[in-house]
């Protein structure tokens, strides 16, 4: 009967790979069994989800571990929308990577769960400086002290068309240009017969990194208060750059409005020449040339109260149950280095963090990109807290101020209202 | 095969058979375990998990803390979820007659000989395999206010075309109509078979009777279609309870964690609902309950059918 016994064992076997599927839920818990005890190398396991980034991540690697023989950095990707959910479910488990990619809008959640690891005594012990980074990426992953090692960042410009501009004859924007300046340049640049308009002068879409949180900062409205738990857009100066906004699609009629704006993506109608100025983050620089080539340029944000500009980037993160800190740390640190910041700049995706070494990125292209990092000194970081639910708040009131639903004061009102309902719940 | 194993086992001693019996049992849950185990893990304990984590505040991290029924006490007080079922009844309501009514017409026309047949019904059921983000694409671009197709061709007849997509007021009708449009392939080759099933007797009957095309079609193909219309609405109502991947890539986007405004409280249905409750802002626990409240609505409407069709529904 050994036929049976084939068969039995078999089916154990199929149970067991099911029953173990089950159990380690796909994580890869990056405990290396190897302890660094006997001169073996330590596995630290690393996750990234960007795939248009995977091989300068790569190189990144084999370079650190061509460098040394005491630890072995495995790089992962782990590509999908689901990047953050696998991350909190492992990492709620005691288990994960040990370095991991993190966006500011996830940081407070996940920091505040307690899954990070607070650098502070290893910088200090290293005498190792944040001061090389911008202060706004640093404060974005700061809470009772430092979590995030800043990777590379992006602001917003203020895009425009050259052609159009020259032929309406209107002179291209300034470093000094006032809100006043845009609106009556955008004027200008508009063209139509009636109520059909075959040309706008800019496209306000509403967009809160891009549009909206720019415009609070230059009139001094903070996006969010310093502890993360309200917000004043329903001040005087909240309402009235709203106001702004609203202005140039419904009043003016300069941008196209709300609704034509959500049938048609603004980016694609600057790219066709429909539209002659439009404000994006540095992330457009590259698309945009690929079409206009040289008919596009960039300038500061316009000056209102004050220079405004709104920062996010990307930051590594540590587990906080790692089984290796020293030998994590290790590796933060050269993910923090000029070398690595420089291989990143080469690859041209993105602005690395590191100053002085965003050259590479800057003369990429004919256009004036030093405005993106020279915004980046005085940029207020993307607001974020640890409730996700007041950004749809948010979003939801911007949508119908532009697609006139609301005014621009009744929905700032709103908006306060519950999203301060929901940020002082959440602590 | 079992014939030939039956005389063959009673002509060997008992412990022999058990022990054959025993063989055959196994080697039959080793060919059925692959199947077996696919089920567990990825249908039956999920659907465990979340009737357990409806009655939890889980939020994906944090420690599990039961919280008896308060998930479903909120409910009842959540106007987002509340509205989410009625617009989801609406499109149930209107979208399901419509498919049937059409799927039936354009069945029993395709059922008839012509030319050129197989086409047509290549035709209709195309949507069914068209991949839902492609359905939506197209359709955005012809319901496009300002320059899209719909609109283009209103104005040739002097018809001033609505917002269909950014207009609140318009934007569930637009979803009913891509949810028609794409649902009747599918019904119709179901309906199909039904009529292929009726014999050529009857009519052959009521044509020596003198009945005329009409009402052949009300005595004979109607009723005998009744049970192939019976499945389609079963299977329609809970699939029209469920919807969610068309409201979801035709509500426009923002940068906030889900499409804004009164667009989205005008399309946003139960599943919808669930979705941004579980994945937006990670009340794991509450979409659980709202699933499970979902389901049980299905499941008394789907209940209630199987009750009304000994009224309507005519087996040969």
């Amino acid at each position: 009967m050994k036929r049976n016994r084939t068969a039995l064992l078999v089916l154990v076997i199929l149970f067991a790979i099911g029953a173990a599927a089950c159990s380690s839920g796909g994580g890869n818990n990056g405990e290396g069994s190897s302890g660094g005890s006997n001169g073996k190398k330590v596995d630290v396991v690393w996750w990234f989800p960007a795939k248009e980034q995977e091989a300068a991540m790569k190189q990144i690697a084999d370079n650190f571990n061509k460098k040394q023989d005491k630890i072995n950095l495995k790089v992962q990707l782990n590509a999908g929308a689901d990047y953050y959910t696998k991350l909190q479910t492992t990492l709620a488990a005691k288990n994960g990577p040990d370095i991991m990619w993190m966006n500011g809008p996830n940081f407070p959640k996940f920091q505040s769960k307690g899954f990070l690891l607070k650098y502070d005594e290893l910088i200090e012990r290293d005498g190792f400086s944040m001061a090389d980074f911008p202060d706004a990426l640093v404060k974005l992953y700061s809470k009772d002290g430092v979590y995030g090692m800043p990777k590379d960042y992006d602001t917003i410009g203020l895009f425009y068309n050259k052609e159009l501009f020259d032929k309406a004859g209107v002179p291209y924007p300034t470093e000094k240009w006032t809100w006043e300046d845009l609106r009556n340049a955008a004027k200008k640049l508009t063209i139509g017969s009636g109520d059909k308009t075959t040309q706008w002068g800019i496209a306000v879409p509403a967009s809160t990194q891009e549009v909206i949180y720019p415009f609070f900062v230059q009139n001094g409205v903070k996006p969010m208060s310093d502890d993360r738990t309200s917000l004043q857009y329903d001040s005087p100066e909240g309402i009235e750059a709203i106001q702004f906004l609203y202005d140039l699609m419904y009043k003016d009629k300069s941008s196209p409005d709300g609704q034509y704006m959500t049938d048609n993506d603004p980016t694609q109608l600057f790219q066709s020449g429909k539209v002659a100025m439009i404000m994006n983050g540095s992330w457009m620089a590259k698309p945009y040339y690929d079409v206009l080539k040289d008919k596009v340029d960039v300038q500061f944000m316009p000056i209102e109260k004050t220079k405004g500009n709104i920062i996010h980037g990307v930051a590594w993160v540590a587990n906080a149950n790692t089984k290796h800190k020293d030998e994590t740390w290790e590796v933060i640190k050269y993910l923090g280095s000029k070398e690595v910041a420089m291989l990143q700049a080469d690859s041209g995706t993105v602005i690395p963090a590191l100053k002085g070494t965003q050259d590479a990125w800057v003369k990429a292209l004919p256009m004036n990109l030093k405005i993106f990092t020279e915004s980046a000194e005085f940029a207020t970081p993307y607001p974020t807290a640890f409730d996700p639910e007041w950004e749809t708040t948010v979003a939801t009131h911007l949508t119908n101020i532009w697609l006139n639903k609301e005014s621009p004061a009744d929905g700032m009102k709103k908006v306060t209202e519950e999203a301060n309902a929901l940020l002082s719940a959440a602590k | 095969m079992r014939l030939a194993s039956e005389t063959r086992l009673s002509l060997t001693r008992p412990a022999v058979k058990s022990r054959m019996r025993l063989k055959e049992m196994l080697w039959g849950y080793f060919f059925i375990g692959p199947v077996v185990i696919g089920l567990l893990i990825f249908t039956i304990i999920p659907i465990v998990a979340s009737l357990v984590l409806s009655f939890t505040s889980w939020d994906g991290s944090s420690d599990v803390k039961f919280i008896g029924f308060a998930n479903f006490a909120d409910m009842f007080a959540d106007n987002i979820y509340l509205k989410s079922l009625r617009v989801t009844t609406i499109y149930t309501v209107v979208t399901v007659p419509c498919t049937i009514i059409l799927s039936v017409i354009i069945a029993v026309l395709l059922n008839r000989k012509m030319r050129g047949r197989d086409a047509y019904r290549l035709i209709f059921f195309l949507p069914s395999v068209t991949m839902p983000v492609a359905i939506a694409v197209v359709w955005k671009w012809m319901y496009n206010g300002s320059n899209g197709l719909i609109n283009y061709l209103l104005s040739l007849v002097g018809v001033d075309g609505p917002n269909w997509i950014t207009d609140e007021r318009f934007i569930l009708l637009s979803v009913m109509i891509i949810a028609v449009w794409g649902g009747i392939g599918y019904n119709m080759i179901i309906l199909l078979s039904g009529l292929q099933g009726i014999p050529d007797s009857y009519y052959e009957a009521a044509a020596i009777d003198g009945a005329t095309g009409w009402s052949r079609f009300i005595h004979i193909t109607m009723p005998l279609l009744t049970p192939a219309i019976f499945f389609v609405m079963v299977t329609s109502l809970i699939g029209a309870f469920q919807v969610f991947d068309l409201v979801f890539m035709l509500t426009p986007p923002s940068n906030g964690g889900g499409a804004g405004g009164v667009l989205q409280d005008a399309t946003r249905t139960a599943v919808y609902s669930i979705y941004q409750n579980g994945f937006t802002w990670f009340k794991i626990g509450y979409a659980s309950a709202q699933a499970w409240v979902l389901f049980v609505i299905i499941f008394l409407i789907t209940m209630v059918q199987m009750y009304l069709q000994k009224r309507w529904v005519h087996y040969e």
